[in-house]
């Protein structure tokens, strides 16, 4: 992206102020549940990353189906995680699933929002942190996603 | 509207259209495989589970949806929802965010959320629905109480996309 003067814009239009960051899974279906530390996608690689000009809050937004084979209850998590850490000192938020639903499919999302500094490289993936041998993610556009987008940029 | 140069220059501008539709009082309606895909769901007093937005620019298009899902079947099943635009964007998307509940009647009613991020061509029309999609049998179940019955959007990053 070009800077633009501010002269050279509409009056009447919304300022371009956001960036926008978007990963859909490349469709190559069922994938075993990678182990504690790695990210989903099977070498897809389920991750976005921006560079921001200013101090901005990034907001991510991630969701994939996934299932349990049927006949036992046990766990796996996954973590949304933002490297390097953000301006808090964060770098993961986690969300937990106990399954057995019968084998069936289901969705899991998770939401979060980082706090970055200007002129750095951050990158947020979705990564495995409870591995479980029995539980199974799908990689398709239209149920295993992740996206984000900055705003606020230059406001903290 | 308002010229920027009546704005504040230390504040950020005003940018962005929001669009906020959420359901008005609590019903339920048992969902099969007899319901035809693409059904928009009810918001609970005659209305419909869509938003609309007519970008003056190129812009993307985040929408979530969130919902509570139950099942009076002692079994487990699975259905499927989406968020649906009324056209292609213009990457040719028609549905993203595809959700897959998975409910029990021993587990009672469970909350799941969504999201999809369409990409808009300028001046153009389009509604986004949240619609019903599939069923493995039995019955599924949803509430359209505003508490839990709602989507959200938002439009970003206008005219920067190509």
């Amino acid at each position: 992206m070009s800077p633009t003067a501010l002269g050279a814009r509409r009056s009447d239009m919304p300022l371009p102020v956001h960036s926008i960051q978007r990963n859909f899974g490349n469709n190559t279906g069922t994938q075993n549940w990678p182990a504690a530390g790695v990210t989903f996608g099977a070498g897809w690689n389920m991750q976005i990353g921006v560079r921001p000009e200013r101090r901005c809050v990034w907001v991510v937004e991630a969701q994939m189906i996934l299932y349990r084979t049927a006949g036992a209850w046990s766990r796996a998590d996954w973590g949304l995680y933002c490297t390097p850490a953000d301006l808090n000192g964060k770098t993961f938020q986690q969300a937990a699933n106990t399954d057995e639903h019968g084998g069936n499919w289901h969705t899991d999302a998770m939401s979060c929002v980082w706090f970055l500094e200007a002129n750095t490289s951050y990158v947020c993936d979705m990564r495995s942190i409870i591995t479980d041998a029995a539980h199974f993610y799908y990689m398709s556009y239209i149920h295993t996603t992740i996206v984000g987008y900055t705003i606020g940029d230059g406001v903290y | 509207m308002t010229a920027l140069g009546a704005l504040a220059a230390n504040q950020p501008p005003p940018v962005g259209a929001a669009q906020v539709k959420r359901g008005v009082t609590d019903s339920y309606t048992n969902y099969t495989s007899s319901v035809a895909y693409g059904t928009v769901f009810p918001d609970g007093a005659g209305g419909l589970m869509q938003i609309s937005a007519t970008p003056s620019r190129r812009c993307y298009w985040l929408i979530t949806a969130e919902m509570i899902w139950s099942s009076p079947d002692g079994q487990w099943s699975r259905g499927d929802w989406a968020i649906g635009l009324n056209q292609a964007d213009l990457d040719g998307y028609t549905q993203l965010g595809q959700c897959i509940i998975s409910p029990h009647s021993a587990v009672g009613w469970m909350s799941y959320s969504t999201a999809a991020m369409f990409r808009l061509e300028a001046n153009t029309a389009y509604v986004a629905s949240m619609n019903w999609r599939y069923s493995s049998g039995y019955n599924q179940q949803f509430s359209t109480g505003p508490l839990w019955h709602k989507m959200f959007g938002l439009l970003l990053a206008e005219a920067e996309t190509v």
